[in-house]
């Protein structure tokens, strides 16, 4: 399989050479071709501003980056085949939906009748038929992603790029998207990057992902081998929010003297007589499709899911814990 | 408890303030209709419309009238340039200093205008440039990029930012970029910025007494006028004309920019 977009030690510091602000600080990454890809992490962690180094709006401070095997470290951004959906959609207020999506066409020198009837195609594609003649200020939140969508698509851009792109919209509307951007994809065969701070999205949608810590990758793979295996603490708390214990802790559990992560669905609630774990429920928060234990054990909080239709103990009572040994990740990294 | 109606008195007080700026403008106005030529009394002993036609014959109104126009064209054409440079590059850029050359790009405006006219008619004089028709409009220049630079800023900050990094992004050049997003919407402010600047140096009288050499403009015409006994109410009339060159600007200024508080140093 081709590499769409290759990272080879890429870095963007910003600020004096003395004290730099390492944004993203010697990345290494590829990205196959026909992939959806996610940058997953938490603000500030230099996930926006690789994407801005793949749309060429941030040169690296140092390394190089390939798209398609070119080394495009001179190539502004207008000059390369990358499409980017901005978190702001940043449409263009002045002009109505049908223009916004023809742009891309338009500057190119496409003749009016032409770009008309694609930028119709590509709103049929996002299921905008008839907003043409609307102004983006008369569009809902959804339509406006929609358009901004539709408006990267039109050059068939070779990948596509999306800066949080359902960051704005509510929780019903996220996830129809999700599900759409994810069957659009598949239908377009186009390389999607995708860039956000829900751990639940990227893991929904990807095909593969890459948990950025501090301008560095703490952890790529696909989101099963991520979840299953975090390779740090970061990761294993970041992704899922699974219990962290430290290497004493995970000694207590039956393991090596080493950091592990122990997913709160794998822990198993039982009476507190006979097992070898047992400690004070200190928190439970009621989920819905469960509740969420808190317990307090050999000095550390571990977390448990409780599924629905079990019984919720009292705060205080005492219970055990059990899980499958094969649950217990130890993980190879630090940080 | 709180109401939202103004109070009787607050009422009268703001009708009373408004009268008390905008009645002598009427005064002005019902003067240029006077039969008495000589003085201004109150109220007039008849009304007549031939100084209308006495200032269109009076040959001494059209060189300062043209030279009002002119001074105003240039220093509004340089300032629109300027002005908008110089706001795209305090929006666009952060870099040092950057606050005191705003601050120093807004002192003009906040000056008082001996102060501007005091120094450039020593700078002048230091560098040997004759007083002429560009020593008036360099002087004008001065605060009308300030107004034009205070519409396109805001219209800047405004703007997001997105859009210009969005039409890169599909392929087009800084001159497309510019061509057809940027102007789009910057276009209003600048127009509003470059009337009001247009209607500002229309009618300046402090820092062209002190640049301009023999010439007179529009306003300094009329302040050597007033103290002439003959044909008053002639002032009056070219004072309706100043008004209607000052204030139709303003007000279509005012319309563009409807809806943000953008009109910012309309009221040097």
């Amino acid at each position: 399989m081709t590499a769409a977009v290759e990272f080879l030690r890429v870095s963007r510091h910003f600020g004096p050479a003395s004290a730099p602000v390492k944004a993203v600080d010697g990345v290494d990454l590829t990205i196959a071709e026909g992939s959806f890809f996610a940058m997953l992490g938490p603000s500030g962690s230099g996930k926006t501003t690789c994407l801005r180094l793949i749309s060429g709006f941030e040169k690296p401070t140092s390394g190089t980056i390939r798209i398609f095997g070119q080394d495009v470290g001179d190539i502004p951004p207008n000059r390369r085949n990358v499409n980017t959906v901005f978190q702001d959609y940043a449409l263009f207020p002045h002009m109505n939906v049908r223009d916004n999506v023809g742009y891309g066409l338009m500057v190119k020198g496409v003749d009016r009748r032409t770009r008309d009837a694609r930028a119709e195609e590509m709103l049929a594609l996002v299921k905008l038929e008839g907003y043409g003649d609307r102004k983006p200020a008369q569009l809902s939140g959804g339509q406006r992603q929609r358009v901004a969508l539709a408006r990267a698509l039109v050059n068939e851009p070779k990948v596509l790029l999306l800066d949080e792109p359902l960051g704005a919209l509510d929780l019903k509307l996220r996830e129809a998207m999700q599900d759409e951007l994810k069957a659009l994809q598949s239908r377009l065969g186009i390389t999607f990057v995708f860039v956000t701070h829900d751990q639940g999205e990227a893991l929904s949608m990807a095909d593969s992902l890459a948990v950025f810590n501090e301008g560095r990758i703490a952890q790529i793979g696909t989101p099963a081998e991520v979840y299953a295996r975090p390779r740090t603490r970061f990761v294993a708390d970041f992704v899922g929010s699974s219990n962290v214990l430290p290497p004493e802790v995970t000694r207590a559990f039956g393991g090596p003297m080493k950091w592990a992560s122990l997913r709160p669905e794998m822990l198993r609630v039982t009476a507190a007589d006979g097992v070898a774990l047992a400690g004070t429920v200190t928190g439970i928060r009621y989920l819905g499709a469960g509740s969420r234990l808190s317990v307090a054990l050999n000095g550390t909080e571990v977390a448990a899911l409780l599924p629905a239709g079990q019984p919720v103990p009292e705060p205080g009572a005492t219970v055990g814990l059990a899980f499958d040994p094969a649950a217990l990740h130890v993980m190879e990294g630090e940080g | 408890m709180h109401s939202d109606r103004a109070s009787l008195g607050l009422k009268i007080a703001a009708v009373g303030g408004l009268l008390f700026l905008h009645l002598p403008i009427l005064l002005i106005f019902l003067y240029a209709f006077t039969t008495e030529d000589k003085s201004y009394q109150f109220p007039p002993p008849g009304l007549t419309t031939q100084w209308f036609g006495v200032a269109w014959n009076r040959e001494d109104i059209w060189p300062p009238l043209y030279l009002s126009l002119w001074v105003a064209t240039i220093a509004t054409f340089l300032a629109m340039i300027l002005g908008t440079l110089v706001s795209a590059a305090m929006a666009r850029t952060a870099f040092f200093g950057r606050e005191q050359i705003s601050l120093l790009i807004i002192l003009p405006i906040a000056l008082p205008g001996v102060i501007t006219g005091m120094s450039l008619r020593s700078a002048f004089s230091i560098m040997d440039i004759p007083f002429s028709t560009w020593t008036i409009i360099l002087g004008h220049a001065t605060f009308c990029i300030v107004i034009v630079y205070n519409n396109a800023v805001a219209r800047f900050r405004r703007l997001s930012g997105g859009i210009l990094e969005a039409s890169a992004d599909l392929g087009a050049n800084s001159f497309q970029t510019f061509r057809y997003v940027l102007l789009p919407n910057l276009g209003t402010a600048l127009l509003a910025g470059g009337m009001l600047a247009f209607a500002l140096s229309f009618d300046e009288v402090i820092v062209t007494t002190f640049t301009a050499g023999q010439q007179s403009t529009l306003p300094i015409w009329m302040l050597q006028e007033l103290v002439r006994p003959r044909q008053r109410p002639v002032t009056n009339v070219v004072a309706i004309v100043v008004f209607l060159a000052t204030f139709v600007p303003i007000l279509i200024a005012y319309y563009l920019t409807r809806g943000g508080s953008e009109t910012a140093g309309a009221g040097k």
